[in-house]
This record gives C-alpha cells, sequence and structure tokens, in this order.
C-alpha cells in the first residue's frame, strides 16, 4: 500500500480481511473518522483523527471510547447515537459534539455516524466534521454516505463477492478505470471479459483459496474503455480477501491505484537515464558519480578503459589506488572536502593507466541535489591533460630558464613598469651594480636612483615609453651613488619600450653592460689616437694609410693642406696623378711593385701642390703586418724635399761653377805654357828665344794663377766657416788705404769699368785686414760682373752711427730683385733667371762677405731694385784710438 | 782660303782667355779679332769679313747658344762658321742645336783646337 496516503491503526480484534479492509477504507478518507465495534471499542482510526484530537493511535486502539482520558468523549449524546447506530438500521441522527482539547480549548465538531456493514461485526464509523464545514456536508449519515465517501475516495474500490467474484460495489473511480461498464452483479469474467487472459482471475482465486491477500504493484494491463479502444495502465492493487463468519473467504476487497503516469515518468526517466549513460560512455571524458557517502557509484567505461579497473576494484574509494602514490592525499583530500562542504572542486594529479603509466589528470566534481534540494553527492570527469601538463612543465621549465637565464645573466637586466617606472624585474647584476638590495623590486627606478634625474635618464625613459623608440646608449657616462658617494660608471645599454598583446607601452626593458673599464680603456685609446692624430696632422709630412691592397683609408692634414683637396677627393682620385709626369709611370711601377712583393718603397718625385707647382717629395711607404705576417696596410709619407733638392742643385751648380771658374784660368795658363813649348822646340836654338812673347806670357800665367789661387782660398775659406775654424789676424790699419790699395788693384786687371772712390771719412779699423780686403773685392768684381752695360762704379767710405764706419760700393747695373735679398747671401746661392745664369761665380763670395763681416761684430747690407743697380756696404766698429 | 790668313773672331768676356786664344792663334797665322761685347758679334763678322767665330758659351749677361742662334737668323752670318767653347764640358749637344759647327771644351788642347778650326773652316 502506499504509504504515503497516512498513518493506519491496526484494528488487531478484527479478522485480518475486516480489519484490512477497514484500514484501507478509513485511510481514503480525507476526513477525522474513528471506528468503533459494537461495544464502543476503537477498531481503527485514521491520520486525521489522531492528528484533529492529539493522539498516538498505538495508545488509544483497542480501548473503549468512554475510557478514553480526556473530557467530552463521555458525552450522553455522542453514546446515544452510537447505541442508536449499532442497532441494525439504527437511525443517527448528525450532532454536535463539544470537545474540549487538553488547553481548555473547545471546539465544536458535527459528527456522523454510519453503521458500517461488515459481515461478521456491527461497527459504527464516525466522522468527526470542523463545525465551519457542516453546511458544506451532503448527505445522510448511513451506508449511503459510506457509499459517497467509497466514490468520492481517490482510490479506485469494488467489493466482489461469492465464488464467481460478482461486484458488489465498485466506486466512481473504479468504474472510470474500466471504461464505465455495467458491472454490479455480474462476475468478474463477464463483466471484465480482458481481466481473465491477464491472469487477475487466477490471482482472484488464488486469494481466495489461500486467505491471503495479494499485492500487485505497478502490474501492467490493458483495459478496454469502450468498443474498440483500450488503455494500458498501470497499477498498484490489493486484493484483500473478505472473510464470512465461519472464516471462509466470501469476498474480495479490491483497492486499486493508477500509478501509469508515474511508471511511466519513471520509465522515462530510466530511459532518459539509460541514453545518458550511453552517451556518458561514449564521452571521451572519465565521468564519475558519488553518493550522499562519497562513495562512487558509477563511473563510465571510459574510467574502465583507461584504468584497466574493473568495477569491484572501482566501487566506493577504489579509485583511489590508481592515483599516484604521492598524489593519493592530495586527491583524496580535495574530493572529500568537496563533498563535505558540498562544494565544486578541481584536482590536478597523477593516475595509472591501463598500461601502468602514470599520466596527469584534472579532476573536477559538483555537488548534486534532489528536485527536493537534498543532497545526493557529486558528479565529475577526469580528463587526462597529460600532454597539455607536459607542455605546461616545458614552458614552465622554459620560463625557468629564462628567469635562470636573466637572474644569472652577467648582463643587467631590469623592467619598468608604467609611466612610473616601477621596477619589476631586476637581475642581480643590475642590483649590485646599482648597489642596492633586492627590496628595490616594486619601487619607481627614480625614487631607488634619484641621482640619475639630474643626469637626464628620466627625460630618456619617458621619452621611450612616450615613443616606442627605442633608445640605445654607448659608453654613457652616469654618476651612481655608493655608499653615499657618486661613482662614475659607463653603461652601453637598450631601453626598449615593453608592450602589452594590443601594443600598448606597458613599461621598459632594460639591458645594460657596464663598460667603465672598457670606457676608460677606449677614452684613452682614443685620446691617444686623437693624439697621434694630431700629430699626424701637425706633421709637415704628407701622411697617408692605405690597406694591403693599396686602396687609401686616411690622409693627414698635410696632405689636404699641400693639395687644397678633400679627403675623399683624395681617397677616390689617389694622388698619383698629382705626381709629376716625369716620375708618374715609374712610381706606378714601383708602388706596384711593392704592393704585390711587400717590399719597403722609396722614391723622390715631384708632387703637385695647391698652388699649381711641383714639389720634390721623399715617398716612402712602409708596410705594416699583423700579428699573423700578413701586411695589414701601408704608411705612407711623403717628406718635401724641395728645399734639400734647391740646396742640392745649387752645390751641383757650385760644384759646376767651381769646375768652370777653374777652368778658366787653367785654360789660359795651358795655351800659355802649350804656345811657349811648341814655339821652343820649333826654334832650337836658344838665341831665338828672344823672339819669343815670353814676359807678357809669363805675366799672364803668373795673373792666371792668382787668380785660381784666389778660388781656391774662398773654397778654403767656405770649408773653414763651414766648420766654423775660419781664424781672424786682428790688426789696426786705415780702412782708407786698404780701398784705395784694393781698388788700385783691380784697376790694374780691368780697365773696362770706372771705378770711383770717395772718402767722406778717414778712420782706422782693427780687423783682419786681408779678409776685409777680400769682402771689398768680392764687392767691386761683382759689381763690375753684375754690370754688363754701365761701367761706373762708386766706392764712399762714411761714418755711420755709433762710432762706425760704412763702405759702400755702388754700381748702375742689373740689380737684383727685392725678393732675393736675403737669398744671396746664402750659400751656393745664385739668383735664377736667363740672363742672371750666364754670370759665372760660385755663388759663395757674398756668403763668405757676410760671414766674415759679422765675425767682425759688423754688418752688412743691401739696397737693389732690379734693372737700377746695386749698392752693398759693410759697417764696422772705428777701432778705439791709442 | 790660305791657312793661315783666315780671319777669327773670338768672343769671350774673360779678357785672359781672349788674350791668350789671340797669342796662340796669331803664332798659328790667324788674323784674330777679340770682343769681350757679344752684341757686337755681328758688326765685326761684316766689317772684318771674319771667316770663323769662336763663341764662348757662359758670356756675362748673356748666353754663348742666343748668340750663335741669333747669327744663324740673320742672313748676313748664317752660314758663318761657329766654334763653342765652354769650360762646362758636356755643353756640346746644347751649342750644336743652337747652331754651332763644333764645339771644345776648355781647357783646350791646342792640336785639338787647330785640328777643330781647320775642319770648320775646310768642311
Amino acid at each position: 500500500m502506499d504509504k504515503t496516503d497516512g498513518e493506519i491503526s491496526d484494528a488487531s480484534t478484527l479478522s485480518t480481511g475486516a480489519s484490512n479492509f477497514i484500514i484501507n477504507l478509513v485511510n481514503t478518507l480525507q476526513e477525522p473518522v474513528l471506528v468503533l465495534d459494537n461495544n464502543h471499542g476503537i477498531l481503527a482510526g485514521n491520520l486525521h483523527f489522531f492528528t484533529t484530537f492529539r493522539m498516538i493511535g498505538e495508545e488509544v486502539v483497542g480501548k473503549k471510547l468512554s475510557a478514553l482520558n480526556s473530557s467530552g468523549w463521555a458525552n450522553p449524546e455522542l453514546q446515544e447515537n452510537i447505541l442508536s447506530a449499532l442497532s441494525q438500521n439504527g437511525n443517527f441522527s448528525d450532532f454536535d459534539f463539544n470537545y474540549t482539547f487538553p488547553g481548555k480549548e473547545k471546539q465544536i465538531f458535527r459528527v456522523n455516524g454510519s453503521y458500517l456493514p461488515i459481515k461478521n461485526q456491527d461497527c459504527v464509523l464516525l466522522s468527526f466534521k470542523n463545525k465551519i464545514d457542516t453546511n458544506t456536508m451532503a448527505g445522510p449519515g448511513d451506508f449511503k454516505y459510506l457509499e459517497s465517501i467509497l466514490e468520492h475516495a481517490p482510490a479506485m474500490i469494488c467489493i466482489l463477492r461469492g465464488p464467481d467474484f460478482i461486484f458488489e460495489i465498485a466506486n466512481e473511480n473504479y468504474y472510470h478505470l474500466i471504461g464505465k461498464r455495467e458491472i454490479i452483479g455480474k462476475p468478474v469474467r463477464v463483466a471484465i471479459p480482458e481481466a481473465e487472459e491477464q491472469g487477475f482471475i487466477k490471482l482472484l482465486e488464488e486469494v481466495k483459496r489461500s486467505g491471503k491477500p495479494f499485492k500487485g504493484m505497478e502490474l501492467p494491463i490493458k483495459l478496454k474503455i469502450n468498443e474498440v479502444g483500450e488503455r494500458h495502465s498501470f497499477l498498484d492493487f490489493v486484493y484483500q480477501p473478505i472473510f464470512d463468519l465461519n472464516g471462509q473467504v466470501d469476498g474480495i476487497f479490491v483497492h486499486v491505484i493508477d500509478v501509469t503516469e508515474k511508471v511511466l515518468v519513471r520509465k522515462q526517466i530510466e530511459e532518459n537515464e539509460a541514453k545518458l549513460r550511453e552517451i556518458i560512455d561514449t564521452v571521451p571524458a572519465m565521468i564519475w558519480i558519488t553518493n550522499e557517502l562519497g562513495e562512487s557509484i558509477y563511473l563510465n567505461k571510459n574510467w574502465y578503459d583507461y584504468t584497466g579497473q574493473n568495477l569491484k576494484e572501482a566501487e566506493g574509494f577504489g579509485w583511489v589506488d590508481v592515483v599516484h602514490p604521492k598524489d593519493q592525499r592530495y586527491a583524496e583530500e580535495s574530493f572529500r572536502k568537496a563533498d563535505k562542504e558540498r562544494s565544486k572542486f578541481s584536482a590536478s594529479f597523477r593516475i595509472k593507466n591501463y598500461k601502468g603509466e602514470y599520466r596527469w589528470v584534472i579532476d573536477s566534481g559538483r555537488p548534486k541535489f534532489s528536485p527536493e534540494g537534498e543532497y545526493e553527492g557529486m558528479i565529475g570527469t577526469v580528463v587526462d591533460i597529460h600532454e597539455e601538463k607536459l607542455k605546461e612543465q616545458k614552458l614552465a621549465n622554459t620560463q625557468y630558464q629564462y628567469s635562470e637565464l636573466i637572474h644569472s645573466s652577467t648582463s643587467l637586466i631590469s623592467t619598468f613598469k608604467g609611466e612610473n617606472f616601477i621596477i619589476e624585474i631586476a637581475n642581480d647584476a643590475i642590483i649590485e651594480a646599482w648597489g642596492k638590495g633586492r627590496d628595490v623590486i616594486g619601487k619607481p627606478l627614480l625614487e631607488v636612483l634619484p641621482e640619475v634625474v639630474e643626469q637626464g635618464l628620466d627625460k630618456i625613459l619617458k621619452d621611450v615609453y612616450t615613443t616606442g623608440k627605442p633608445y640605445r646608449g654607448y659608453e654613457m657616462p652616469l654618476y651612481l651613488e655608493k655608499d653615499g658617494k657618486l661613482e662614475l660608471f659607463h653603461f652601453n645599454f637598450i631601453y626598449s619600450p615593453q608592450k602589452d598583446v594590443n601594443g600598448n607601452i606597458v613599461g621598459i626593458v632594460n639591458v645594460a653592460t657596464e663598460v667603465t673599464t672598457q670606457a676608460v680603456l677606449n677614452k684613452t685609446i682614443r685620446e691617444s689616437e686623437s693624439h697621434f692624430r694630431q700629430m699626424a696632422d701637425l706633421m709637415p709630412t704628407k701622411v697617408s694609410n692605405t690597406n694591403a691592397a693599396g686602396e687609401f683609408i686616411y690622409f693627414n692634414q698635410g696632405w689636404l693642406d699641400y693639395t687644397g683637396l678633400t679627403v675623399e677627393q683624395l681617397k677616390n682620385e689617389g694622388w698619383s696623378k698629382l705626381i709629376h709626369e716625369n716620375e708618374r709611370k715609374d712610381f706606378e711601377a714601383r708602388w706596384k711593385r711593392s704592393l704585390q712583393t711587400g717590399e719597403y718603397f722609396e722614391m723622390e718625385l715631384r708632387c703637385l701642390n695647391k698652388s699649381g707647382n711641383y714639389k720634390w717629395h721623399l715617398s716612402r711607404a712602409e708596410p705594416v703586418k699583423g700579428e699573423n705576417g700578413n701586411i695589414s696596410m701601408w704608411i705612407n709619407t711623403n717628406t718635401e724635399i724641395q728645399k734639400l733638392k734647391e740646396e742640392e742643385k745649387r752645390k751641383g751648380d757650385f760644384l759646376k761653377m767651381v769646375s768652370h771658374e777653374l777652368k778658366t784660368p787653367v785654360t789660359s795658363i795651358k795655351g800659355y805654357v802649350q804656345l811657349l813649348l811648341t814655339m821652343i822646340s820649333k826654334e832650337e836654338s836658344v838665341a831665338s828665344l828672344t823672339s819669343l812673347p815670353l814676359k807678357p806670357s809669363l805675366e799672364r800665367i803668373d795673373h792666371q794663377i792668382k787668380r785660381l789661387t784666389r778660388l781656391i782660398s774662398e773654397m778654403l775659406d767656405l770649408s773653414r766657416i763651414e766648420e766654423n775654424k775660419l781664424e781672424l789676424q786682428k790688426q789696426v790699419f786705415c780702412i782708407n788705404k786698404l780701398v784705395d790699395e784694393t781698388v788700385q788693384d783691380i784697376r790694374f786687371t780691368n780697365t773696362q769699368h770706372h771705378i770711383e772712390v770717395i772718402h767722406n771719412f778717414k778712420c782706422r779699423i782693427e780687423a783682419d785686414k786681408d779678409r776685409i780686403g777680400q769682402v771689398l773685392i768680392n764687392f767691386i768684381t761683382n759689381a763690375i760682373k753684375y754690370s754688363p752695360d754701365s761701367k761706373d762704379i762708386v766706392v764712399r767710405i762714411q761714418k755711420h752711427t755709433n762710432n762706425q764706419v760704412a763702405v759702400s760700393v755702388k754700381d748702375q747695373g742689373i740689380g737684383i730683385d727685392k725678393k732675393n735679398h736675403k737669398n744671396i747671401f746664402k750659400r751656393f746661392y745664385r739668383i735664377g733667371g736667363k740672363k742672371e745664369e750666364t754670370y759665372s761665380g760660385f755663388g759663395i763670395g757674398l756668403y763668405l762677405a757676410k760671414e766674415i763681416v759679422e765675425r767682425h761684430s759688423g754688418s752688412i747690407t743691401v739696397k737693389s731694385k732690379k734693372g737700377k743697380g746695386s749698392e752693398f756696404c759693410f759697417i764696422l766698429n772705428v777701432a778705439s784710438k791709442k | 782660303m790660305i791657312m793661315g790668313k783666315a780671319k777669327i773672331l773670338v768672343v769671350d768676356d774673360d779678357s785672359g782667355i781672349g788674350e791668350m786664344l789671340k797669342t796662340l792663334l796669331e803664332f798659328y797665322g790667324y788674323q784674330v779679332t777679340v770682343t769681350e761685347q757679344p752684341e757686337e758679334t755681328e758688326k765685326i763678322i761684316i766689317n772684318k769679313e771674319i771667316d770663323l767665330v769662336m763663341l764662348d758659351m757662359l758670356i756675362s749677361g748673356i748666353n754663348g747658344t742666343d748668340v750663335c742662334a741669333r747669327l744663324r737668323k740673320n742672313e748676313d752670318t748664317a752660314n758663318i762658321p761657329v766654334l763653342m767653347m765652354s769650360a762646362l764640358h758636356d755643353a756640346g749637344e746644347k751649342c750644336r742645336l743652337a747652331g754651332a759647327n763644333d764645339f771644345i771644351a776648355k781647357p783646350f788642347e791646342m792640336d785639338e783646337l787647330i785640328e777643330k778650326i781647320d775642319k770648320v773652316l775646310k768642311p
């Protein structure tokens, strides 16, 4: 029977059949009902009765109504009515029953009494209706009322009598069940023919034979509802035997509840569940369900396939066995905690698969509640995440390695987050370089290193942060505070913007290297290089560099100054085209050979300067070899040797002139001597010698020898002066007298020129008389020599300032350009020019004259214009009077 | 032309050389005129009907080669034999280029001098 219908008290004093019938009956009623036997003993009461009157069924059943320990039950009207009802066909009128509850509360019930026709028992059924509801109550209180109660009972009820099971009564619901067929007075097999073929008659016969009730649960049945249609139903039903006075089964009380809907719903659910399970079994995940005790009550096929466990092994907490020993505690605790708290959980651990390999899985579960809200356990899944986990581990490993790399790197690495440049990452190296501790992480950089602000680093950072352009610093000097003092460091570094996935700048990555030593070294090298470059630039020598192949890589300032070209022009065009064509081919050939052989290169050549003049240079190139012995470059120097060359030429010219000058008197002498010898050999008699021009010839020979001697003396003087060995034989003499004598001598050999001597001043000087005479001769012979057209020469002796005497020799000759006034006193110097070249001479006369005069603490001057004659003058101290 | 009668002009600014050559060549029978003024050369050649010019290479104020070249350009003197002389022994080429018939280096060997004079006079 369906327990939800309510508690009933067993009417133990009745035969089983009667008592069951009564119990079934009263339990179907919706109002407080009490059943009494003919002795007023309480047979049964329904739940409504006991709750309404606050009684416990077990305590009151079997007792007499009047014995109930509560006022009101001994009510004479109640007793009378009960007696009346118990008398057969007794008339029982409804009456009001005033009941006082133990708590003095009073309530009026309308009591209806009915005689209950149970075969061998005279019973009365009392129903109590709350007075308020009495007006709605229908029907008189007799059997018909009972019938009406039966009619309205939710169950399908009927009573079958006799061996043929003839329908005695049936309620409305029952009629409805069987399709409203006419059944009363008809045997079952006639009224409901389909019942027999479905075995119901047999069941009835069995109940009748055995006297034992039959309970059917959810039995399927097909009942006709009309001529053609039939209905499939599921029924819970009771065949309750009704015994006659002899204890024989006289009839059967049929109590049927249609549970079709419930069964169908359940079947639907079961079907759905089966489908669901099928689905679950086919999904890749492993699915588990636990009960409210946490025990596994279901695991899908995947679990068994995956783990190789069987049903038995996995049940309860068997699943824990396949968890990795190290993870077991964690896995079980994760589950138990969620189970206890009825919350979701997710845990990752290793389980052993059927091959015996441990693989990472993620186990997630959530609580499951019944529709009524009762906790039913957990449901969850287990997913293999081994590959992902490995990847994750790999990634974590990689991240760890990166992290290690960053932290163990000797490079200085840090990241600054946000516009405040919060130090997010800073490796040990950079923290050490900053001279700080790890506590700087999370602080703004500019607070940690306030000293960098005034050094402009904040501007650079802000610039990188706003523009997104990386900044590279090379050997940037930076003062950092260490132990309270600012120390200078140098860093190579790069600030790169750090961007998020959307490309927004979120910070700056700083990778730096401290290069203080290197920077200082580089600075030294640079300074040194600059030093040498400056030296190279300051050198008058032209210095250039080529690589091993001879391509120019450097020209010093000397080259630029000399040629007026730029480094680029020189590099591109080289300088060989500046070389004089007489030397160029030779230069190119020899330079090429040096590049091929690595031989030292040296030659003299003329090179064009920016004014368009060629100047002689000594060009050298020396190979520079690298560590491997190969030539790494050539250093080329071009030293201007124009002056040396000129000097050399002057020397050459001098020697030429010496030879010329010496040869001239020698030619004369040789001519006379040869003539005399020829004449002597022809005129064999000595007497004939008198006819020879002997005297004039010898005089001329003598003169030429004197000339030769003087030339030789000059050359000796030159070498003496060069070696600073010129000795002066000083004496005091009259300068006027020396001039007169000297001019006289010259007049003797030179008749062409007119030499006038003017004595404006007379004095004595202390000097080497011969040397001073030599100077005077030089002046006068020069005057004669360079005045081919004008024959007048004036020699003047006059007083000069500071007690000095000036002796000047003036001519009207070719004169000297002013630019040459200084040069004419230089050794071997002879004025160039077509006309000047025709004059013979050593080019040492004026040089000697100047040296001699200066050694007498005197001075020598020249006044001259080209084409306007010259005036040479020497000034000497007047001798002190003794 | 009879040898010994030939007229020779010596142009040299060194009087010593001029005197010596005059003495020497007159001894060999030549008629010798000496001048230290090269610009007078043409005038003397024409006036004195000179047969041969002995021209010094290095005369103060003027180059002997220029004088020679000048003579060659002048119609009146273009064909006159010129023997140039110099103490610079390697000047021969220059002189020949200037139009000299021959060159002799100072100091002279007398035989060589006479030989060269004869040769220039009688080509």
